[in-house]
């Protein structure tokens, strides 16, 4: 099998960019995969990090710039693997890429999508605390610095639409006041907003989702508003636009249908001539609808918007034959001549004097000719058309009635005009169907015989048909008939031989997908196609018609593409019901519209509805409930000038080859919607943890200002309430980290507001980890947290203040009711439903609560070979433990690869540099504009104008966004152009761009370090956005202070050093061997020490694990792996006598054998990792040492593996927990015991199920998945009883057996015990590293303990490069634990070992000897211990080791050492430049 | 429609006004109520703490009745409600599933269906009412033998409330006890508790307490005058059925014979609203 040297990581938050960095810098290919839009995951929302308070973007921004940046790290984002298939070595995953509507690769975060994006929603960085846009950036430090657009779907109301109009776009815009830019996306469809917006049938508010729970939304009044509050300003003539193409394209008919095809093709350079054959455009529009129902100049206005692109229109220019126009030259004939003959009812007298068809009618009184009427009217039909006519003859003071055969359930009349011609007065005669119209003896009409009517089964419209009944034959006496009974089209210009079909309804016969005729090149649409139908088919149809005739006269296949598919966004009634409940939608009901009275209606043929006003359609417009979140409005589109949005990307699927796989995808936080007890949504004031990290964060909604959301007031008293979600019947597990979380909410919250007081209900405080017990300590005692045991049952609000009623026992056994301001619930880790499906499409198993399923022995492994995991998906745990685990991943996903290692990355290749050092400096500046950013405070023009007016600055220049693509290359030209020998970018901050512009420069042959950067934007543009004029004024200050600096910069070389490719272990117990052991796997030679004669350390007084695991074999076969392991070598019995040398190249002293005989050996090495391990406590109190039955957990382990009979006797046995810890002179938990004594405790009861086993503790610390064994001991009928700090047990003999008596907190009272044995549960203690901290100059804690180089993201590293730490060493941890560290440091040496050879920065410290008095304050104040006094009695910096941090030159009392790129003199230069502005500024005053 | 009811002994006695007004109300909606026969007693009161068997034989035959019926039984007293839907799981251990559903009238009242009709039909919108909704202890706990998914706060009433045109304040204490089962014997706790749900519904800001179980509207209603002495303090506070309720938006004549049975009479603060 073929092994691929590439790996792929799914999940980016923490743990996944640590084993991308740790594979890619160890020549790895790296595929990341993230379901969001951005990586940082859940460490990127939080504020604080415990236990050092430090601020979490600002420890992860920097791992985000450089997986983001990495050259081997490929960002698959908007992801989610679908597939795993082939085997370990050798997999293709197939990923699923979702849309992203924003191409990452254009995009440069400059927000104005969000900017000028109307839909809100809430933002899921601040847990809907605060709202964000469908365009969206997850947060300001985002990786990649690139908006994307969320979109669910198509919104129902713009699937229902013909014509698919935004409506959920538009009236996101009339929320935001923009009616401009809502009319404008109207007619990105729709030609004719007001006409639509009034006389429409509306299908979208039939499908608007909002009717699920209250009324659909008044969509067609909206658009309607929208025109009125914009055509309230004349209107201002269109350009023409000017034909490019030669293609001539004739349109027959001037209505909605061939006026939108016109226009459509208008826009797309074609030559169009529209031929009308009335004297006004508009069609039925125009001639059809009466006047007050649709103003002849809203139709003139907006046909005028049409006939302004240069559409040739020509009224009263019948077409009589087809023919013609192609002899004309037309290319192209679109037949659009609507519906509009009357149709006349086959009785007899149909054809009387006084009896009228409803469309010449219609016609006649709209074209201001209206017919003589007698005064009576009878309407016969019961559409749309007929009560146009019904309320047209009323307007003409006519009594109207209306007859309709069928019932009014069955009338196709919208029913509010069937209302509304009521209340004008028309009466209505239902079920009444004419038979003949009887005329006088002049031949006039004088009545209309009728027939009553009854409805009989459905006919197949699916209506009940009307059957006559026999007898009720009557007559209505009346002057006129209007017949409304249907239209259909004049076809009498197109003959049979005309080629064009002609149905049997008397339409034309065209195919639906391409409304071609049989003709070619004629196309017809509209109503003559299909018989009357709404404005809205005309337009969609006009679009088709535009697009097929487009497609026919390039030469392209007619049929249309299918569009990309997406889901319609339609609700189910439950899951509104939900979403109600929730609370995220309110039941709000329709805005009215106010209509005219019907008294004044009835007097003119003025409007009849009134339309909304501004607060109306606020009102109306803030019930859209964005269903398809994005509207495809397409604001961002026009806004971008990047060209980055791209609405029509699709989903696609794509293969991606590696070797392994790791799983980092996190969790999701505990919804505390199902903890309804603790009323979570429902009371403002009852936030989850995450929340409320929002609510501390400087970045958050509140600023960081401790507010409660229902009144913005500062909450005094803030209740934390524990294992919410955690340690229940539905998830059985501790979430580890929750406590240490709480207590940190609490101090910083204490820190921002001093008047408030934190409590924290809790039940175990469970405060294991590296310096949270001293941590938990400081909370209690320097801030005044309060923690109270006990576990709450729910909470109550009091309505009329918001704060929130607690009952709890207190410590004297009472209840009580406190009142609180806020309640913030520490909601537990679960896993999510993504990580379920990512399982699944994986292959892996899951345990029982939905975790990754991996065993403590290979911590690591999931069940497939090949898959490995790390983070809270493998368990409950915090950062730095997922951190170690990625790592520990990393080593393993790429053990099997080691032999392809190098084989798929990319190194770049640059030109050779050029030699400027000797040369003038000639500076280039470029300002960017970064959009509006910049540009729209700062006057770009005249910074630029200035920077070219100073020195050496031979070339300016500005960009409207330095950072695009385009630019690089723009940048580059320039260079080679100008001969310029440095560069300047005045724009945003180096923390995101500096690497970008240094890598352009290189690229261009310059060195990198010839770059220099002014950042006007985040401390200048962004800031004074309301100066303009002082920001101008400081941007130029700016520019002049980089030039100032620009002129001293020097190139500088970049140093590289040889790596000897073999690892020194210290420590030969578990994590010695393993990591050892996992150096040779990966291809490098490993030396390991240990100062004790065998291997195994503590490791070889263990014999099982919790769940049974067999210890002994394990370090059985460990053992024999790592000593017959040909590339490890082991020095038993030696201790370490001197040790030098810097990453890459150490070099290491051992003595091995003691008793005087030992020889000293020297190894060569290029990495260190440090395992000395731990022990156990010896106790000095409760009697150990002084009665035989008083033991370790150690040696209580040794027993149950030892000696059955003595098992089998015990009757009663204690054991003491936090025996040496926690305590002052220990002030640290050491993790291991309680899950040492639960263990044993099993043991023993599996042994002897007789024996009574009790555990004295004072907080039970069974964290992430021991709780299960914590809760499994307690079935077991093991007696778990607290004890307090200041009551320790008493411990004595009486009577010749051993007495353990202690205060019970619970009963309140004293309990004795006399147990056969005692069991101490010992603290672990560091082994005596003293003087080996000290060779290795490495640091260590208080308690003894290896110091690592941040708590956080660095676990296993040193500040000194190239040298780690793992297991006990580090802090007591269990075996999973010490694995997956020890897997962690070869991950971590490997990124060293792997290079051949290390770059070396050139911004490092130098010393000049002359200067050097030896003072020895460099040595001191360097934080990674580099600078020494060399054999010549000056200080020496290793560059190597130098970490360029500069604090050794600033302190530097002789000014010996100079930091270089950052020297005094440059630094000087730049201060100059301030002084003199300064003094300018001083000079203005004074004049 | 037609469905079974059974409407345990205090409707026949006590709670005559519930009996009356959802039989009114769902004459008016088209609901027939097939009174069980030969119903008996559901075993609430005494038989399920004494005698197991005595308990799941009284509730077993009823149920047997209802399932020769063959249709859903509505039950309007929450504890009759309870037991039977205990008897159901029970049944369902021993694997024997009914072939019908057992619906508190509150649950039968609110299905989408017969809310659409109470809608469409509401001559007389609550407007201007501020109620709590109380549904006691049992009438949604406990979920695993209601099966209620929103057991800390059900929120049926208030939409049911809500629909009349009332407005439904939420609060916290919906399922807090009463004291019903001590009514007899721990007078001096009943007082305690229901003081307490009256405090809690006055500064919810509530008028009315909408009830859907006949031991809650007794114990609520009859101890206000009590309370009142104890507290030196004035409670007045209607306690109303949700099917009265129904009847006074619907527009049925007989409002007025069942608020008269009430020891806090409604119809002075109904008058205030205009709605009596």
């Amino acid at each position: 099998m073929e092994k691929i040297g590439a790996v792929m990581v799914i999940g980016g938050g923490v743990g996944g960019m640590q084993a991308a960095l740790d594979l890619a810098n160890s020549g790895f290919k790296v595929y990341l995969v993230e379901e969001s839009s951005a990586i940082g995951g859940r460490m990127a929302q939080l504020d604080k990090t415990f236990p050092t308070n430090d601020c979490s973007m600002c420890t992860i921004s920097p791992k985000l710039v450089e997986t983001g940046r990495h050259l081997n790290i490929e960002l698959l984002m908007d992801s989610e693997v679908v597939k795993v298939e082939g085997e370990a070595g050798n997999f293709t995953v197939t990923v699923r890429r979702k849309p992203r509507y924003i191409d990452v690769n254009k995009c440069n975060g400059c927000g104005e999508c969000a900017q000028v994006c109307p839909v809100i929603i809430p933002s899921r960085f601040d847990q809907s605390m605060s709202q964000e846009r469908a365009a969206y950036r997850l947060y300001p430090q985002a990786v990649p610095n690139a908006y994307a657009i969320e979109k669910r779907g198509i919104a129902p109301c713009r699937d229902a639409c013909p014509s698919g109009q935004r409506a959920q776009g538009y009236i996101a815009l009339i929320r935001e006041g923009r009616y401009e830019d809502a009319l404008r996306v109207i007619k990105e469809d729709n030609p004719f907003p007001a006409i639509c917006g009034r006389i429409c049938n509306h299908r979208c508010e039939d499908a608007c989702n909002r009717g699920l729970l209250d009324q659909p939304m008044d969509i067609r009044a909206l658009k309607r508003f929208v025109t009125d509050k914009v055509y309230l300003q004349p209107r201002v003539p269109l350009d023409p636009i000017q034909p490019n193409r030669e293609q001539r394209v004739a349109i027959i008919g001037a209505g909605p249908c061939g006026l939108t095809a016109a226009r459509d093709l208008v826009r797309l350079g074609f030559p169009v001539t529209v031929f009308e054959a009335l004297p006004v455009a508009g069609g039925m529009l125009r001639v059809g609808v009466p006047e007050y129902r649709l103003p002849a100049a809203i139709i003139e206005r907006e046909i005028a918007d049409i006939t302004d692109l240069g559409v040739d229109l020509r009224l009263n220019n019948p077409v009589i034959n087809l023919d013609d126009l192609s002899a004309q030259g037309y290319k192209a004939v679109l037949i659009a001549v609507g519906a509009h003959e009357g149709i006349r009812l086959p009785i007899p007298g149909a054809d009387l004097d006084g009896v009228l068809l409803n469309t010449p009618f219609l016609r006649d009184v709209r074209l201001g000719r209206p017919p003589e009427l007698g005064k009576k009217v009878v309407v016969i039909g019961a559409g749309d058309v007929a009560m146009d006519c019904a309320r047209t003859a009323v307007r003409l003071g006519k009594e109207v009635h209306v007859h309709y055969r069928r019932s009014r359930a069955e009338a196709t009349a919208d029913p509010m005009e069937i209302q509304h011609a009521e209340e004008e007065g028309v009466a209505f005669q239902f079920l009444s169907n004419p038979v003949e119209i009887i005329g006088d003896d002049r031949g006039r009409v004088q009545g209309v015989r009728l027939i009553r009517m009854e409805l009989g089964e459905a006919d197949e419209s699916g209506r009940r048909r009307p059957i006559p009944i026999s007898g009720s034959e009557h007559i209505v006496p009346c002057d006129q008939v209007i017949f409304s009974v249907g239209q259909q089209a004049g076809l009498a210009f197109i003959p049979e031989s005309s080629g064009v079909g002609v149905t049997r309804e008397m339409t034309l016969k065209v195919s639906p997908r391409t409304l071609a005729t049989d003709r070619p090149g004629v196309f017809a649409a509209g109503d003559v196609t299909s018989g009357t139908a709404y404005v809205i088919e005309a337009v969609a149809q006009g679009h088709k018609a535009a697009a097929s005739i487009h497609r026919y006269l390039e030469g392209r296949e007619l049929e249309p593409e299918p569009p990309p598919e997406l889901p319609v966004v339609k609700l189910t009634g439950e899951e509104m019901k939900e979403r109600a409940a929730r609370g995220e939608v309110r039941v709000t009901p329709r805005v009215r519209v106010q209509t005219l009275p019907a008294g004044e209606r009835i007097r003119s043929f003025d409007e009849v509805s009134l339309g909304f006003t501004d607060e109306e359609a606020q009102a109306e417009a803030a019930r859209c409930l964005a269903c398809g979140v994005c509207s495809e409005c397409l604001s961002c589109f026009y806004k971008c000038g990047l060209g980055a949005i791209d609405h029509d990307m699709v989903e696609r699927l794509e293969e991606v080859r590696i070797g392994s796989l790791i799983l980092a995808p996190g969790y999701d936080v505990y919804s505390a919607h199902s903890s309804q007890e603790f009323g979570w949504g429902r009371y403002p004031n009852v936030l989850n943890a995450l929340q409320f990290e929002r609510i501390l964060s400087a970045s958050g909604p509140t600023l960081g200002h401790v507010q409660r959301p229902s009144d913005g007031k500062v909450p005094k008293k803030i209740a934390f309430l524990q294992c919410v979600g955690s340690r229940d019947q539905n998830h059985p597990y501790c979430s580890a980290v929750c406590c240490m979380y709480a207590t940190k909410e609490a101090i910083i919250a204490r820190e921002h507001e001093k008047e408030v007081e934190p409590t924290i209900f809790f039940i175990d405080i469970r405060a294991y980890g590296k310096g949270f017990d001293a941590y938990y300590e400081r909370a209690k005692k320097e801030y005044g947290v309060r923690y109270v045991r006990c576990a709450i049952s729910r909470v109550v609000e009091d309505p009329r203040t918001q704060n929130l009623l607690i009952t709890y026992l207190d410590e004297g056994g009472e209840i009580r009711e406190e009142e609180f301001d806020l309640v913030v619930l520490s909601v537990g880790m679960v896993p999510s439903a993504s990580t379920k499906e990512l399982a699944k499409n994986v292959g892996i198993e899951l345990d029982a609560y939905g975790f990754a399923k991996t065993d403590p022995l290979t911590p690591l492994a999931t069940t497939r070979p090949g898959v490995y995991v790390c983070g809270v998906f493998q368990g409950p745990k915090d950062i730095p433990e997922t951190v170690a685990q990625a790592s520990g991943a990393a080593a393993a996903a790429s053990e099997i690869l080691s032999e392809v290692r190098g084989t798929l990355v990319t190194r770049k290749e640059y030109p050779a540099q050029k030699e400027v050092q000797e040369e003038e400096p000639r500076i280039g500046v470029f300002v960017c504009r970064c959009g509006n950013n910049i540009g729209g405070v700062i006057d770009v023009p005249a910074v630029k104008e200035y920077a070219a007016s100073l020195g050496a600055v031979v070339f300016a220049d500005e960009n409207l966004y330095t950072c695009s693509q385009d630019t690089q290359e723009k940048l580059k030209k320039a260079i080679e152009e100008h001969k310029l020998n440095r560069v300047i970018v005045a724009s945003c901050s180096p923390r995101t761009h500096e690497p970008l512009f240094q890598e352009t420069i290189r690229e261009a042959g310059l060195n990198r370090y010839l770059f220099e950067m002014a950042n006007i934007r985040d401390q200048c543009s962004w800031v004074h956005t309301h100066d303009k004029e002082k920001a101008t004024s400081k941007a130029k200050d700016l520019v002049r202070m980089a030039i100032a600096d620009a002129r001293l910069i020097r190139p500088l070389e970049e140093l590289t050093k040889g790596v000897i490719k073999r690892g020194l272990v210290i420590g030969g117990g578990l994590s010695g061997m393993t990591a050892a052991l996992g150096l040779a796997e990966q291809g490098f030679e490993a030396v390991l020490v240990e100062k004790e004669n065998e291997l195994g350390g503590n490791l070889r007084r263990l014999k099982t694990t919790l769940d049974g695991k067999d210890v002994s074999r394990y370090l059985e076969d460990l053992t024999a792996r790592v000593t017959h392991h040909p590339r490890i070598q082991v020095f038993p019995d030696a201790v370490i006598t001197d040790f030098s040398g810097y990453v890459g190249n150490y070099k290491t002293a051992l003595k091995v054998g003691s008793d005087g005989k030992g020889k000293e050996v020297e190894i060569e090495h290029g990495i260190t990792i440090v395992a000395t391990g731990g022990e156990e406590l010896k106790p000095k109190e409760y009697l150990y040492g002084q009665d035989k039955r008083v033991l370790t957990q150690l040696e209580m382990e040794a027993l149950l593996h030892g000696d059955g009979e003595k098992i089998g006797e015990l009757k009663e046995v204690v054991m003491i927990q936090c025996v040496g810890s926690r305590n002052e002179e220990r002030p640290y938990c050491s993790r291991v015991c309680c899950a040492e004594a639960v263990k044993n405790a099993l043991t023993l009861k599996a042994l002897n199920p007789k024996a009574g086993v009790t555990i004295l503790y004072r907080d039970m610390r069974m964290y992430g998945t021991l709780e299960e064994d914590y809760t499994r001991a307690r079935k077991a009928g093991i007696r778990f009883l607290r004890y307090e700090e200041e009551h320790k047990p008493e411990v004595t003999q009486k009577d010749g057996r051993v007495q353990v008596t202690f205060y019970n907190p619970v009963l309140r009272e004293n309990l004795t015990f006399r147990p056969d044995l005692l069991v101490l549960s010992a603290a672990t203690i560091a082994a005596d590293t003293a003087e080996l901290a000290s060779m290795l100059k490495v640091p260590r804690t208080a308690d003894g303990f290896f110091l690592e180089a941040h708590m956080k993201l660095r676990p296993v590293d040193f500040a000194s490069e190239g040298i780690y730490l793992c297991g006990i060493a580090h802090s007591p941890k269990r075996i999973d634990e010490s694995l997956s560290q020890a897997a962690a440091a070869v991950a971590r040496a490997c990124t060293v070992l792997a290079k051949d050879q290390i770059q070396i920065s050139g911004v490092v410290s130098v010393v000049d000897a002359d200067k050097c008095a030896a003072c020895l304050t460099c040595v001191r104040v360097c934080p990674y211990n580099v600078p020494v006094i060399n054999k010549e009695g000056v200080a020496e910096i290793e560059a190597a080791m130098c970490h360029g941090c500069g604090i050794c030159a600033s302190e530097c009392p002789g000014k010996a050492i100079k930091l270089q790129h950052f020297t005094d003199e440059q630094v000087m230069a730049k201060c100059d430049v301030i002084v003199e502005v300064l003094s300018d500024v001083f000079k203005e005053e004074r004049v | 429609m037609k469905v079974s009811y059974y409407p345990g002994c205090a409707l026949h006695g006590t709670a005559r006004e519930y009996d009356e007004s959802t039989r009114a109300v769902s004459a008016l909606l088209g609901v027939e109520l097939g009174e069980l026969p030969d119903w008996n007693c559901c075993g609430a009161s005494s038989a399920h703490v004494t005698d197991d068997s005595l308990a799941q034989g009284l509730v077993a035959r009823n149920l047997a009745i209802a399932e020769k019926e063959g249709r859903d039984l509505v039950v309007p007293c929450a504890a009759c409600y309870s037991r039977f839907k205990a008897g159901e799981r029970e049944m369902e251990e021993g694997a024997h599933k009914l072939n019908f559903r057992i619906l508190s009238l509150l649950e039968f009242l609110v299905d989408d269906g017969l809310m659409d009709r109470i809608h469409g039909m509401i001559k007389q919108p609550l407007v201007g009412l501020k109620m709590v909704s109380y549904y006691g202890c049992l009438l949604v706990r406990p979920p695993k033998v209601t099966g209620a998914k929103k057991y800390e706060n059900p929120e049926e009433m208030d939409r049911l409330l809500g629909l009349l045109g009332a407005e439904a304040i939420p609060w916290s204490y919906k399922t807090d006890c009463c004291g019903g089962s001590l009514v007899l014997s721990r007078a001096d706790i009943v007082r305690r508790l229901t003081r307490k749900l009256f405090d809690k519904a006055l500064e919810a800001g509530a008028e009315v307490i909408a009830v859907a179980c006949p031991l809650c509207q007794s114990n609520l209603d009859s101890r206000q005058e009590e309370i009142s002495r104890e507290a030196g303090k004035n409670y007045q506070i209607p306690i109303l059925y949700i099917t009265e309720l129904i009847g006074l938006s619907l527009g049925h004549p007989d409002t007025g014979k069942w608020f008269r049975r009430h020891f806090v009479d409604p119809r002075k603060l109904l008058a205030s609203k205009g709605l009596y």
